[in-house]
């Protein structure tokens, strides 16, 4: 799994390393029970400084996402923490907006915004 | 065109600043020497070589270690290599600049002393020993510099800056040296001779002239394409080849011994100064100063040299090596040494090898002191007081066993049979009551017993034993005819009568020195490196230098101008000194070495200051 | 335990302008604080008076509690310092200045040495007046980090160095700070290495602190606010509101710097002030800077 930080992005750079890995669950592209690269080995691989690592794993881990096994390493959960129903649609609501905003200043009509959606799902399902 | 040149070389426009107080302090320090040398009344005896090697070598002094400054193997700057001057003209240019300066340098030093004794001659109708001789030294010396820049001028002619390797350095110091002995060899044949060296400078320069390049080369010329590189240039090693450079390396460091320590003072002496090859020059000079100091030349030669006015010279010395010797500090002072060691390494050695001078001269004195008799009977002076000549000889003894007068009154001498004569005051300055005399005096009237009782005391006094003066009379003083009486050659008869004859009384003069040089250049280091913070500008620091050493060259000359004006003569004043330390050897608890704690505690105080101050520098990189 | 402790530093070079005026902040260990300012704020100053180099004239600094000058020694033992303006002595060679070091500090790690030895492919005979800027700046760091030391200073490390340079500098860095949790302040002009490596920033203005806050709480709690220029008074409306540190007038628009976030921000424009349509968005660390303490103000 190959991540990539961007120091001078608006979102902290923690927060683009949780987002990355949020990402790659969600996508399939880490099983849960694999192993990640310890902060160590992951701020040395990006250049970032470990205590940021260390925060970003952190917070994943207190939301459930990833465990920390003492001697053994980092690894996915398992299972993924149950999310609220409440809560998993308003996650939604921000990168929507964005979405919507952008295709609204493109021109692009909302009909062909959901067929990219369609799109972009059957890609991830392969 | 050439001018602005000129104006631009690296050696002018570094020293540029400096250049009125360098010409001006050099002329000061010759004249004040080569015043010093002509005032004392000694130097009439010593052979004519002699006192042109002693007056060549201040003037020599004052020129030719500017030979030595990086800036004169920089023949231009890398940016005048970019103009459309030809090489030829930047070389010429840089020779011409080095010769000016040189020759500015000795002409004013020349012009002072020449109004120096115009001075004398005219107003105050004292005629010293050296002024033709010495002007007459001028010629030649201008001539060997001519010819000495030349040939230094003439390494490396493709190169933009001369590479100064250790071959280069010695080099330099063979033909600054050759230099030295060129005006010697100069100012014995007749005058038209000078004309030789300028003939051969003129040719050898022609020379070098044409085998300058169209344009300087910054670097070594690589002798063909392909060939390998220099060993230090960056990528030249393989891999495995710098590991086996490391290997060398940590073997090196484990093997032998050496300390940390001496590799801290190797570097501090040598890589990290290597800009100020100052050491080689002032450390050998620290070490004759010390040994001019213990008085070992004056009974070498002979020669009533002052001994105590050396005292100052050698404080300014020292103190002149200060700033260059703090450059390592830029690197040292970031890193955990204690700062008690630096200041030992930095402040210690200077004044031991003065201290060793000063051992080496007590111990050639003393091997030579025992084979002469410090009691004369003579009508000249030479190595012992009273200095001056007189038409019937006088006893003379080493200036201790003198005595003083603080009201101005002297008892007469004494003798058995009734004989007294006054004895010969001289007061510690023009006016004072307080004289100098010697108990031995013999003056006009006195007959040959008197004579022979006086030396008889002056035996008792200088070497402890008690030679009566009858046999003084019938064994060792011949009378001739005229009424003339002499010390049977010389007093030599007497040593051999009397084998193993060692003066007592010598006073420790080491202390009292020592704590006058250490005092007061510890205290000029401590306000000098109080002005190392950061909060004192650059030019804010020179100042404070300068003005210090300015103040030590003023009480340096000022011995040389009240003896010259019968204000103060620098003898009676040494004389002076002298008695009292035996004075206060003999009236101290403990004596001798009481003094010697009463000297030592000042000067530990003195080193604690200037430490304190050490400690608080302020070093910013860049700065010296 | 603190680290590095400053109390109400002053510092003058010249009677009358101070180049430090009062900085007061501290360092736990671990941290690694970004110091930023322009030429002339007086971060060489600051980590000059760290290093015990020059005296605080009024308020103190401390270095593990200790006094930098008066207890220089042991402070230096448990220091590494690289500076852009350092002075390694020209005639020197790589394997004297190492030795030199080696010699000096009893913590030395000749494993980590050799290490850093070979990445820097370093040969002992070269002169360091013959090495390249970025050789001569690695051989400083690596003299600085071998002794293992407890505290880093670094005064613009990579200042003059080429990018891979700069990045190697930074690997080396963090190298160290994974191993041994080293706490390091360092002064840089390079907004992204400070975004890397720094955990908290600290920015300094002609003498006084104007900054002191994590990275994170700079990127999520300030905002930066362009509003378009008015004919009324809303540049000392901008100023004087609550949470403003500073307004510029760019010509066309306002730029305003406000310590809260983005939505929050938004709601107050529109609400307590009566701008209606300016434009909030979070700040990047590069524009920060030159909002609070470059150009024109």
């Amino acid at each position: 799994m190959q991540l990539h930080v961007n120091p001078s992005d608006e979102l902290p750079i923690y927060r683009q390393i949780m987002r990355q890995i949020i990402d790659a669950v969600a996508g399939g592209r880490i099983a849960p029970g694999e192993q990640l690269p310890s902060h160590r080995d992951l701020a040395e691989q990006l250049v970032i400084a470990p205590l940021t690592v260390k925060k970003a794993y952190d917070e994943l881990e207190r939301q459930g996402l990833i465990a920390t096994q003492r001697g053994r390493g980092t690894f996915v959960s398992a299972q993924l923490p149950a999310v609220k129903p409440e809560q998993r649609l308003e996650r939604l609501r921000d990168p929507a907006q964005r979405l919507l905003s952008q295709a609204a200043l493109s021109g692009v009509p909302f009909e062909e915004v959901l067929d990219l959606l369609q799109e972009i799902r059957k890609g991830m399902a392969q | 065109m050439m001018l602005s040149l000129l104006r631009r070389d690296p050696l002018i426009s570094s020293q540029s600043q400096k250049l009125g107080v360098i010409l001006v302090l050099n002329a000061l320090v010759v004249a004040g020497f080569v015043t010093m040398l002509s005032a004392s009344p000694g130097t009439k005896t010593i052979g004519s070589f002699a006192r042109l090697l002693l007056g060549a070598i201040p003037i020599w002094l004052s020129i030719f270690p500017l030979l030595f400054n990086g800036k004169v193997a920089e023949r231009c700057l890398p940016f005048d290599m970019a103009l459309p001057l030809s090489a030829r003209r930047l070389w010429l240019a840089h020779v011409a600049a080095l010769l000016l300066f040189g020759l500015a340098l000795l002409a004013l030093t020349g012009g002072i002393l020449h109004l120096l004794f115009w001075f004398l001659n005219e107003r105050l109708r004292r005629a010293p020993v050296f002024p033709a001789a010495w002007i007459s030294l001028i010629i030649p010396i201008a001539a060997s510099y001519i010819l000495a820049v030349v040939i230094l001028q003439g390494a490396s002619p493709s190169q933009c800056r001369i590479p100064r390797t250790r071959k280069y350095i010695f080099f330099s110091v063979l033909v600054v040296c050759g230099a030295l002995g060129l005006v010697l060899v100069l100012a014995v044949l007749p005058g038209w001779v000078v004309i030789v060296p300028l003939v051969l400078a003129f040719m050898l320069a022609r020379r070098t002239y044409r085998s300058v390049p169209p344009i300087f080369a910054l670097v070594p010329f690589q002798a063909q394409e392909g060939g390998p590189l220099p060993a230090d240039q960056p990528g030249a090693a393989t891999l495995t080849e710098q590991a086996a450079d490391w290997q060398d390396e940590a073997a090196a460091r484990d093997r032998g011994g050496i300390g940390f320590s001496w590799f801290l003072v190797r570097l501090l002496y040598g890589k990290m100064a290597m800009k100020s090859y100052a050491y080689f020059f002032f450390y050998p000079l620290f070490i004759l100063l010390g040994i001019a100091l213990s008085g070992f030349m004056s009974v070498w030669i002979d020669l009533e040299l002052p001994q105590l006015a050396w005292l100052f010279l050698t404080a300014y010395l020292l103190l002149s090596i200060l700033p260059a010797q703090m450059a390592p500090l830029q690197l040292l002072a970031l890193l955990p040494v204690s700062f008690r060691r630096l200041f030992a390494y930095l402040m210690l050695p200077g004044i031991l090898a003065v201290a060793l001078g000063y051992g080496t001269g007590v111990a050639g004195k003393s091997v030579i002191q025992s084979s002469r008799l410090m009691v004369r009977f003579q009508k000249e002076s030479t190595s012992l007081l009273p200095t001056y000549a007189s038409k019937f000889p006088q006893v003379r003894v080493p200036a201790q066993y003198f005595e003083i007068a603080w009201d101005g009154r002297v008892p007469d001498n004494t003798s058995p049979w009734g004989e007294s004569h006054p004895a010969r005051l001289d007061p510690l300055y023009a006016g004072s009551r307080i004289a100098v005399y010697t108990p031995f005096s013999t003056p006009k009237d006195s007959t040959p017993q008197f004579a022979a009782l006086q030396i008889s005391r002056a035996i008792e006094a200088v070497y402890g034993r008690s030679v009566s003066y009858q046999q003084v009379l019938d064994r060792y003083l011949e009378v001739a005819d005229n009424a003339g009486v002499a010390l049977k050659n010389g007093g030599t008869p007497l040593l051999l009568d009397y084998p193993g004859l060692a003066p007592v009384g010598e006073i420790p003069l080491f202390p009292v020195i020592m704590l006058i040089i250490g005092g007061t250049w510890l205290l000029m280091a401590a306000i000098y490196l109080r002005a190392c913070r950061a909060t004192v500008t650059d030019a804010g620091r020179k100042v404070v230098y300068l003005g210090m050493l300015a103040v030590v060259l003023l009480v340096n000359i000022a011995p040389v101008v009240t003896t010259i004006t019968n204000f103060a003569r620098l003898e009676v004043v040494e004389a002076f000194v002298r008695v009292l330390i035996r004075y206060a050897v003999v009236a101290l608890p403990g004596g001798a070495p009481m003094l010697w704690l009463v000297c030592a505690l000042p000067l530990l105080g003195a080193y604690w200051l200037a430490q304190a101050q050490f400690q608080r520098i302020e070093l910013l990189p860049g700065r010296p | 335990m603190r680290v590095l402790e400053f109390n109400d530093v002053h510092r003058a070079y010249q009677r009358g302008s101070e180049v430090l005026r009062g900085i007061t902040f501290s360092l736990e260990a671990g941290e690694v604080v970004g110091l930023l300012g322009k030429n002339g704020a007086g971060k060489t100053t600051l980590i000059r008076v760290a290093m015990g180099m020059i005296e605080a004239q009024k308020g103190s600094a401390k270095v593990f509690g200790l006094d930098p000058r008066t207890d220089a020694l042991e402070v230096k033992r448990r220091v590494g310092y690289v500076s852009e303006d350092q002075v390694l002595p020209e005639f020197l060679s790589v394997g004297e200045v190492i030795r030199l070091h080696r010699g000096l500090f009893p913590t030395w790690d000749e494993n980590l040495e050799r290490r850093l030895r070979e990445q820097f492919a370093l040969s002992p005979k070269s002169k360091i007046k013959s090495l390249s800027k970025g050789q001569a700046r690695q051989v400083a760091l690596l003299c600085a980090v071998a002794h293992r030391p407890e505290l880093l200073l670094l005064d613009e490390p990579a200042g003059g160095l080429d990018p891979s340079a700069r990045r190697e500098f930074l690997e080396t860095s963090i190298q160290l700070l994974n191993e041994a949790g080293t706490t390091i302040l360092f002064s840089s002009h390079h907004m992204t290495d400070v975004e890397r490596m720094a955990g908290r920033i600290v920015m300094i203005h002609e003498g006084r602190l104007l900054l002191d806050n994590t990275l994170d709480d700079l990127r999520e709690k300030y905002t930066l606010v362009l509003v378009p220029s008015g004919s009324d008074d809303r540049h000392a409306r901008l100023k004087s509101a609550t949470g403003c540190l500073s307004v510029r007038d760019q010509g066309e628009a306002l730029h305003a710097i406000f310590s809260m976030e983005p939505e929050r921000c938004r709601s107050v424009m529109e609400r307590d002030l009566g701008i209606p349509n300016a434009y909030c968005t979070p700040i990047a660390l590069e524009d920060m800077f030159i909002e609070l303490v470059g150009g024109r103000s």
